[in-house]
């Protein structure tokens, strides 16, 4: 192949050489027009580009909808009763009377601790034999021990603080005398009074498939060409790189924002996401996602030029990171400091942020405009080096 | 059993297993792909998969001049999951802060928290938080209502028992 290319060039004239370098070097309208056409075709008649990009939005939206619940409700706990006393029973009973716990009765611990080993029990509370001795006592004393699950560490806090406020509205309401708690925090969540994980993770999980769709198929299809040789092909005609480039991501970058729009319609109308930002600065946000993410595939693609290799870069660059180190599951704040660092690295990193934003809280244009700045300036990074890496020549 | 044993003693399947290994690991970038990303990996999201909160910022609306709000803030700035507490002078500052996400939770005190206090009344602060980052939030919240109870607990010293439960994780 590299030998039949470089018999072709030696037998043009210098003159045409040069001229033909010419015309590459121009950039023409009707000519890009062209490729696109080309490419969009190529993109429609592949069936495994339409089921990226249009079934496993909906198969991962409805996972991320249903399947992940940062939500704490029905945690199950048990409560050992160990004294027969009248105040340990009501206490027992306030335990089996809240919203928010599972509680399974029990007389001896030993029954309880199994089923926390396996895992069927986040805890369990124990109303010791002393109780009322403890209770009457006049030095404060412990009253009950909460044994809770370690392993999930943030049930495990769930359960150990819902346990207290238990056992101290038990207390005040017991003895009608004390004075009630001095202080009290009346908690207020803005954007999502309700307090539904669903409605902050739809938003992170449509920035997902948008990873997905821009990077992940780009950097796929366009490997795909260069493994088939149907790149050299293109690379043969006039074309300049930056119009073959044009050319072909243009296609996905439409699929992208079909892929938003329909995304968008999903959380809407069926997870029940309100949409209270403006339609405009969502498909802004969407459509400046896409240069970094488009740039992204494309210059694995470029690099890589297998298909192997692409896709184990773009899931190890792409996909895990829009996932894990884009604060749609897990906090940034909370993560080490030279985490937080690569996060900034990250362009899902702002897109999640606005996406949130533009649904929850409505248009927060001090949001949008930085982390726009930021989604733009990767892209062109990224398509600087896409740009460099591909040669209209094969020696490389 | 023995079927399978026989299908993996098979010479020619063994030899295709071999040269598959090679064809994998022949190319050095292969190579690379292989091996090193598992290992950043682990390195990398074993740090970054955390539920917990950490350095979060709390924003502190204070219209109370009284000693309890102010002991409160002292306790929430020395907590250990709090970054920085801003002290915000007006409602709109506070409602810019949580919109662009400079903090996830805001603690409003009204003017007669430390009267209601003294006055042995339940002192109400409101605490807003950014509903977006629902999860984080919610354990904000908790992580505050444990400093609110100790706060509580010591201006009531006398009446109250500081904790009535031990916890064992």
């Amino acid at each position: 192949m590299k030998n039949e290319t470089t018999n072709i060039r030696s037998g043009e004239t210098s003159r045409e050489q040069a001229d033909r370098e010419q015309a590459s070097h121009k950039f023409n309208w009707r000519r890009l027009v062209a490729l696109v056409r080309k490419e969009s075709l190529q993109a429609m008649r592949d069936p495994s580009t339409i089921l990226i990009a249009f079934v496993l939005p909906v198969v991962l939206l409805f996972l991320f909808a249903y399947a992940v619940s940062l939500d704490v409700r029905e945690v199950r706990i048990g409560v050992v009763l160990e004294s027969d006393a009248p105040s340990a029973q009501s206490l027992a009973a306030a335990f089996a009377g809240t919203r928010y716990l599972k509680v399974t009765p029990a007389r001896d611990r030993r029954e309880v601790a199994d089923l926390v080993v396996s895992g069927k029990l986040r805890g369990f509370v124990v109303i010791p034999q002393d109780f009322d001795s403890r209770l009457a006592s006049p030095i404060p004393q412990p009253l009950v021990q909460v044994i809770t699950d370690g392993s999930q560490p943030n049930t495990a806090n769930f359960v150990a603080s819902y346990a207290q406020g238990v056992v101290q509205n038990w207390g005040a309401g017991r003895s009608g005398s004390a004075p009630p708690a001095a202080i009290q925090l009346e908690p207020r969540y803005w954007f999502n009074a309700e307090l539904e994980s669903r409605r902050s993770l739809v938003p992170g999980a449509i920035a997902i498939v948008m990873t997905i769709i821009g990077t992940m198929l780009t950097a796929l299809v366009v490997a795909r060409e260069w493994e088939r040789g149907t790149m050299e092909a293109v690379l043969s005609t006039p074309a300049s790189v930056i119009e073959i480039l044009i050319g072909k991501l243009m296609p996905y970058f439409i699929l992208g924002m079909i892929a938003t729009l329909a995304s968008t319609a999903l959380a809407i109308f069926v997870f029940d996401v309100p949409l209270r930002g403006s339609l405009f600065a969502l498909l802004l946000l969407s459509a400046v996602f896409l240069i970094p993410a488009l740039g992204q595939g494309l210059l694995i693609s470029a690099v890589t030029k297998n298909q192997f290799l692409a896709s184990q870069i773009a899931l190890f660059s792409g996909f895990l990171p829009s996932f894990l180190l884009s604060g749609f599951l897990f906090e940034i704040d909370a993560m080490p400091t030279w985490i937080q660092a690569i996060t900034y690295l990250i362009p899902a990193r702002y897109f999640v942020s606005s996406l949130q934003t533009v649904f929850l809280a409505g248009d927060v244009w001090a949001v949008f405009w930085p982390n726009l700045a930021a989604m733009a300036s990767i892209g062109v990074f990224f398509f600087i080096i896409a740009k460099r890496k591909t040669r209209k020549n094969l020696e490389s | 059993m023995r079927n399978l044993f026989h299908t993996f003693a098979n010479a020619r399947l063994r030899a295709q297993i071999v040269k598959e290994f090679f064809s994998t690991l022949r190319d050095p970038r292969s190579r690379l792909v292989v091996f090193a990303p598992p290992l950043i990996q682990l390195l990398v999201f074993a740090f970054a998969t955390t539920l917990e909160v950490r350095n979060a910022n709390i924003a502190v609306y204070n219209h109370d001049a009284g000693r309890w709000s102010y002991e409160m803030e002292a306790r929430v700035g020395k907590a250990e999951f709090v970054n920085k507490v801003h002290t915000v002078q007006s409602r709109d500052e506070l409602r810019g802060m949580i919109d662009r996400r400079q903090v996830i939770a805001a603690l409003e005190f009204p003017s007669d928290f430390s009267r209601d206090i003294a006055a042995a009344r339940t002192g109400t602060a409101q605490v807003i938080i950014d509903g977006r980052r629902s999860n984080a939030g919610q354990i904000t919240v908790g992580y505050l209502s444990v400093i609110a109870a100790d706060v509580g607990a010591t201006a009531r010293r006398d009446t109250q028992r500081t904790s009535p439960v031990v916890v064992r994780n």
